[in-house]
């Protein structure tokens, strides 16, 4: 089973309402939408306001989360009770 | 007694005789650069100790994209959500898309240059924001770390640029973390004094008193190293000549 990954690049201000219509057809706050003729028709019809990507399992709203998070970019190398343990070894 | 300048000259000679003798070995046509895998360590082996013989040889690298992962969500499945939201213990635990790209070099290489002045300094990337650090800086964050005590040493291990007085190597957009140690110990928390704000609306006596009083870890920076091309092969890296007469190290993680 594939989906479209569907995100808004541009917005529609401004735009005749039959595109404002079918991008709220689209209904772009769930993200992954299962490929069908009728999405294919909906996509066509903003095409130049969204972006889309194929992708063959609907990520959680979490993993999507995670995937725009940046890494804390440092690690626990020691921790304090490991070094006193060191040093009652000693 | 030397006057300032007597030091300095004598320092820049002694700055300047090490890495000449090293960079006049071989011919500069060579490129290196670190790679993410470290699969291919076996097959490696017996040229690593071909290039042991002669590991002054400068080394310089392609600009290389991080192509050994292609960009699916098969990455992003594959990583569980306990090692995503808990701190990363070690390089494993970091999602390999998250990762940094292996350090690019151009000819000739500085990484003996750059080793060789100290002191050093990092500018580490945590959660995506950059600290400019040297060694016996003291931090304060602007937020609290969690699950840290005072006394813990952590290792900062996304930094953007590495350099020293002279020197200076970019990452795009981090550098390799093994290639340089940056160590900071946990001091201790800090407090902000409290602030208190007066919330009000409109048409009514009540104010409300809104309080905030954050904390803050605060830390110091124990060591900023980065290491000689000598220890990172020591460590297991591997000078790989390739077909256009190129080299590649690949340093064991």
């Amino acid at each position: 089973m594939s989906y479209f990954r569907i995100t808004l690049v541009r917005s529609a201000i401004g735009l005749p309402r039959r595109s404002t219509d079918v991008l709220k057809a689209l209904g772009l706050k769930k993200l992954f939408h299962s490929v069908s003729p009728s999405v294919a028709g909906q996509i066509m019809k903003v095409k130049e306001l969204v972006q889309v990507e194929e992708c063959q399992y609907r990520l959680t709203k979490q993993e999507v989360h995670l995937e725009r998070k940046p890494d804390p970019g440092y690690y626990t190398e020691k921790s304090c009770s490991e070094q006193r343990g060191e040093l009652g070894g000693q | 007694m030397f006057s300032r300048s007597a030091l300095r000259s004598l320092a820049s000679e002694l700055r300047w005789t090490a890495p000449s003798t090293i960079s006049s070995v071989a011919p500069l046509q060579q490129r290196a650069c670190l790679h993410q895998s470290a699969s291919l360590m076996s097959s490696q082996q017996p040229q690593s100790q071909s290039a042991s013989s002669h590991p002054e040889s400068p080394l310089s690298a392609t600009p290389r994209a991080q192509d050994t992962q292609p960009t699916t969500y098969q990455g992003v499945r594959a990583s569980s959500f306990d090692e995503n939201t808990m701190t990363p213990q070690n390089r494993a635990h970091v999602p390999i898309a998250k990762q940094p790209v292996a350090p690019t070099f151009t000819s000739p290489l500085k990484l003996p240059h750059l080793a060789g002045q100290k002191p050093h300094y990092v500018v580490a990337q945590l959660h995506a924001r950059p600290y400019l650090l040297t060694e016996g800086d003291h931090i304060r964050l602007p937020f609290l770390m969690p699950n840290v005590k005072a006394g813990d040493i952590l290792r900062f291990n996304r930094a953007s640029a590495l350099g020293s007085r002279d020197f200076t190597m970019k990452g795009s957009p981090t550098i390799d973390e093994r290639i340089y140690e940056c160590r900071v110990r946990v001091t201790g928390v800090d407090a902000e004094p409290l602030r208190i704000k007066e919330k009000t609306k409109r048409r009514q006596r009540h104010v409300k008193q809104a309080k905030s009083k954050h904390r803050y870890t605060l830390m110091r920076v124990m060591d900023v190293r980065v290491k000689t091309p000598d220890e990172l092969l020591a460590e297991g890296a591997v000078v790989v000549e390739d077909s256009e007469d190129s080299s590649v190290i690949e340093p064991r993680s």
